[in-house]
């Protein structure tokens, strides 16, 4: 296991990422009325403690190959607006309570003021988009819009995908179709595309930025899969999430998937039985069954070692976009967040 | 070896054990790969082709109003306002000197908004060497404007080099404008020597009461 030092090493560079990303995010956040339902929410998810994954990685990519933090950070600052306006719906679609140890805003509030202040962070992270055109110029901005567009539209197809597995509540869902689903839902916003803007804005070109898909990929999966893995095994007061949440909302996760797919037709049939009624009249029994099924099945394993899997294939692909370039800080710290992606607690 | 201050390269078990999954062949990761081609060839490929069509249309179009509609159409209302933004960059980015710039007393907000234009100079420069480009601009009021000048800050690019507001001269100075009248202004741009390669850009502003702000943008390669 790494040691809790080399660990706080490498949060405190992406700590610094972060609250560069995020103090950006707040000075874009109008202050003025409509607060009380408005501007004073816009900023509650933002303040509260996030990974900055990433900020993180769009601004370590775009340092490692020549750029600096001032060029990319309104970029970065749009990433992680519409990551939070993603992480407000996202909570309203899941009817999550918790988020980032606190109540989530549509517990909090309800949820009509819970979509319009997600809508309003859609609609401000625009404004750094457009200041790009002054410090890149008219095509570099163009490009980084359609970075973004493909970003947020594969994430909400993905969504889709997902809710659409939960609302037809399918059983039958194969390892591809979760792999599918999470390379849409959260590899392109969360890896993918943090890095091939981080990248471009550096070199001033797209030539060669499809080398990031793999490893993005591979590296986003590990993550989800962590993040998954996490809500099954996590600290509450680390994780920030409620624990066995995923089994709570029935969400499609690759230790549910195998679980289906491996267990007797009896068990199956009542896993579905359980998935098929309101999340509200599920309980808690039933979820703690399911629980000790996945432990049955060896289904916590099973993606534990995907996630392991995926994560080394991620290494590899580093080696090659990054093992030509001089070392440096951010070149490393891109390499350790691989295994951290795997090994983190929270 | 990858070392540097702050950042420590993990050298421990648990890499080793990545490095050799890494060089294993794992179903999980074969999966991935197959689905990320058949993603990527849907879309980021599409994608790809949008841009380069558009970044083609940008140079060679003379209907850049069409091309600009021809995005819109369909477009989510996030990408409308993209467009939009888009929409000033071409009409200034490119076309420096085919623009009339359009002053009025009466406009007090004129361009003095947050879509300041981009001006391009219409031909990239070379260090020692000196670009100019024609502005034209005329007065769409009913007052005569009299005295108009246009000031600029020293020229800056990504990485702060910067180009001295005294290497950018306007010709002439002091112009008087009858309503409804059309003058040229040359802007010229004496690139020191010394100058690294870079887009330069810094603020113009004519007479405050115009109320008229841009962003003069050289290319020196």
């Amino acid at each position: 296991m790494i040691t809790t030092s080399k660990y706080d090493e490498l949060k405190q560079v992406l700590a610094k990422y972060n609250k560069l990303a995020i103090d950006s995010v707040l000075s874009y956040l109008p202050n003025k009325e409509p607060r009380k339902y408005l501007y004073d929410l816009v900023s509650s998810y933002p303040k509260r403690p996030g990974k900055g994954f990433r900020p993180g990685l769009c601004i370590a990519t775009c340092k490692a190959f020549g750029g600096n933090e001032e060029m990319v950070l309104k970029s970065s600052t749009a990433i992680e607006m519409f990551h939070n306006a993603f992480l407000v719906h996202d909570d309203i679609e899941d009817e999550s309570e918790y988020r980032r140890g606190s109540e989530t805003l549509n517990k909090s509030y309800g949820n009509a003021i819970a979509v319009n202040v997600g809508d309003a962070l859609n609609v401000l992270s625009i404004r750094p988009l457009m200041e790009n055109l002054f410090s890149l110029g008219p095509n570099m901005t163009w490009t980084v819009f359609t970075e973004i567009e493909h970003m947020v539209r594969q994430s909400v197809e993905g969504q889709a995908m997902e809710l659409g597995w939960i609302k037809e509540n399918k059983i039958l869902i194969q390892e591809e179709d979760y792999l599918r689903m999470i390379l849409k839902k959260t590899c392109w916003y969360t890896i993918i595309h943090p890095m091939r803007i981080g990248y471009l804005t550096a070199i001033g070109d797209t030539e060669d930025i499809d080398k990031f898909n793999r490893f993005g990929y591979y590296m986003g999966s590990a993550f989800q899969i962590q993040d998954d893995l996490l809500n099954l095994v996590g600290d509450v007061k680390k994780y920030g999430k409620e624990i066995l949440g995923d089994i709570w909302e029935g969400k499609r996760t690759l230790i549910l998937i195998h679980l289906l797919n491996n267990c007797s037709a009896t068990e199956r049939e009542k896993i579905s039985q359980f998935l098929n009624t309101p999340r509200k009249n599920r309980n808690e029994e039933d979820v703690c069954w399911i629980f000790d099924l996945m432990q049955k099945y060896k289904s916590i394993s099973y993606a534990t070692k995907c996630a392991q899997e995926l994560a080394g294939a991620a290494l590899r692909e580093y080696m090659k976009i990054f093992g030509y370039l001089p070392d440096s800080e951010d070149k490393t710290f891109i390499k350790n967040i691989i295994l951290y992606m795997i090994e983190r607690d929270l | 070896m990858e070392k540097s201050k702050g950042q420590t390269d993990f050298k421990t078990k648990s890499f080793d054990i990545l490095s050799e999954f890494a060089n294993s062949t794992s179903k999980v990761v074969q999966k991935a790969a197959d689905i990320l081609e058949e993603e990527v060839a849907a879309g980021v490929i599409a994608a790809k082709q949008v841009e380069e069509i558009f970044v083609k249309n940008n140079k060679a179009s003379s209907d850049q109003k069409a091309l600009i509609n021809r995005f819109r159409k369909d477009a989510h209302e996030l990408l409308d306002v993209i467009v939009n933004i888009l929409d000033v960059s071409i009409k200034y980015g490119t076309n420096l000197t085919d623009k009339i710039i359009s002053m009025d007393f009466n406009n007090k907000k004129g361009s003095n908004n947050s879509q300041t234009p981009v001006l391009e100079m219409p031909n990239e420069v070379k260090p020692g060497e000196k670009v100019s480009a024609d502005m034209t601009i005329r007065n769409e009021g009913d007052k005569n404007i009299t005295k108009f000048d246009v000031f600029v800050t020293e020229l800056i690019n990504s990485s702060g080099n910067k180009i001295a507001s005294t290497a950018i001269k306007f010709k002439p100075v002091n112009i008087n404008l009858k309503p409804s009248e059309t003058k040229k202004i040359t802007i010229e741009v004496n690139v020191p020597k010394n100058t690294a390669k870079g887009s330069y850009s810094g603020l113009l502003q004519a007479n405050s009461e115009l109320k008229f702000k841009a962003i003069l943008l050289v290319n020196v390669v």
